[in-house]
């Protein structure tokens, strides 16, 4: 099952808010006039016009509870700002802030006097109260010690094991987003060297890194790639640090120069369907003239190439020499030829030469 | 010992390298019109020195992919400088 596209999720529910806002509003605000709509509406209207006046005080002080979880969500994840927004935990968070607030200026509205101005008590209780819920209390404090001995009240114990709580949560629902969107661009980009190339293009194209910082990233990069490390393992960690340096947005712009929607790679025609003939990538022909024997390999080169530093080059590459494996022998000919020729010359020769049914 | 050729193949090497970043070997071989004998020669001694990373990739035609080093190209003038001067200090029985 794929992790939801928490972005996507986030740009849909604001724009949900935004317009549930906007309308809302506009209808509580503009009153239509006697006789333009059905009566009921104008009934309606009326209604909803009352209970926004009701609802008002509560709506804001639970505006300013959530806005205090907005933002203690923003800075906990500030690389996945509305990823973590949009995560199921993150939003109880947004949740829990705004119920909290109502409760707590309902309870403020009962004890306060009835001469109290609402302005100020809702903007007292929507600041007032995410502070108290988050607060330790010092008593006694011991002198000259390390804070560990104090006489201490904490008011803020319950708000911190919940937001320890959520912290996880989200963590791991953006762990697998972080996973969904590595898949992605593996999906499309899956040799170690382009997925380095477009890590080093990365880390060169940030503006906000210093030289210090660059080089430091690129010696990052190194270890990753360290000949000790797998190749599909130097493969996720490059697209994880992709990911890292470029963030959602690369992922989908270089997903998107390769033609890649949501999914992790490329849609395949229907079985039977005649798929359209791909022209070979250079390198995909290089590898298969790497698999031809030295000798017919030689042929073919000397049958293409016509400069006598061109032959040279593949009589004197051809010799067999001693620590060197036949394959490392034959692919810089090969490579050479594609360079030369041009790969769609080598793909008809290669054509030529296959033996027919 | 590096001759003034070697070390301009590796100055050379190293420029494409620079240039290009993670290439195959044989790719490099090419490119730079040098027996592949004389490519893996230069790549491993600028792997010694810490320039350049040989690893495998099985996507690669040699099945090898090599990459270069940051600031490799300043590095290695450093080092053959280095040893210009280990030379001298030789010469003289410092």
């Amino acid at each position: 099952m794929n992790a939801p596209d928490l972005r996507k999720r986030f740009r849909i529910g604001f724009g949900l808010w935004v317009i549930i806002i906007a309308a809302v509003t506009l209808f509580v605000a503009v009153p239509f006039p006697a006789g333009s709509v059905a009566q009921w509406i104008i009934d309606v209207q009326a209604q909803a016009r009352a209970g926004a006046e009701l609802l008002a005080p509560l709506l804001m002080v639970a505006g300013l509870g959530a806005a205090v979880g907005l933002a203690e969500l923003s800075s906990t994840f500030s690389d996945y700002p509305r990823e973590a927004i949009a995560t199921q935990w993150g939003q109880y968070t947004l949740w829990l802030n705004a119920g909290a607030a109502v409760l707590a200026y309902l309870v403020a509205r009962i004890y306060a006097p009835a001469s109290t101005n609402s302005i100020i008590l809702i903007i007292a209780v929507g600041t007032g109260f995410p502070t108290l819920i988050r607060t330790k209390y010092t008593i006694a404090k011991q002198f000259g010690g390390d804070g560990k001995d104090d006489l201490t009240v904490n008011i803020g114990w319950l708000y911190e094991q919940f937001q320890s709580l959520c912290k996880k949560q989200i963590d791991l629902e953006l762990m697998a987003y972080r996973r969904m969107q590595v898949d992605r661009l593996l999906g499309r980009y899956s040799t170690v060297q382009e997925l380095y190339q477009t890590a080093v293009y990365a880390i060169k194209a940030r503006a906000t890194l210093s030289d210090d910082e660059e080089r430091r990233q690129l010696e990052d990069l190194l270890k990753t790639i360290d000949p000790k490390v797998s190749p599909e393992l130097a493969r996720t960690d490059l697209g994880l640090k992709i990911l890292e340096l470029g963030g959602v947005s690369l992922i989908e712009l270089l997903v998107g120069a390769r033609g890649g929607g949501a999914g992790p790679a490329a849609p395949t025609p229907p079985s039977g369907a005649a798929a359209p003939a791909a022209a070979p990538t250079a390198d995909a022909v290089v590898k298969k003239l790497a698999e031809l024997p030295v000798a017919e390999l030689v042929a073919m080169s000397k049958s293409l190439l016509k400069a006598q530093e061109d032959l040279d080059f593949v009589e004197k590459s051809s010799q067999p020499t001693p620590g060197l494996s036949e394959l490392r022998q034959k692919a810089p000919i090969a490579y050479y030829l594609v360079a030369h020729v041009g790969a769609d010359a080598v793909t008809k020769e290669l054509a030529k030469r296959q033996p027919t049914p | 010992m590096n001759t003034p050729e070697s070390k301009d193949n590796l100055r050379r090497v190293l420029a494409w390298l620079d240039k290009i970043g993670a290439v195959s070997p044989s790719r490099l071989a090419a490119e730079t019109q040098m027996l592949p004998q004389e490519t893996w020669g230069l790549l491993n001694q600028l792997s010694e020195m810490g320039l350049v990373i040989i690893r495998d990739d099985p996507d690669s035609a040699d099945g090898a992919l090599v990459i270069p080093a940051p600031m490799s190209m300043k590095s290695l003038e450093e080092k053959l400088a280095g040893k210009k001067d280990d030379m001298l200090k030789q010469t003289r029985g410092e």
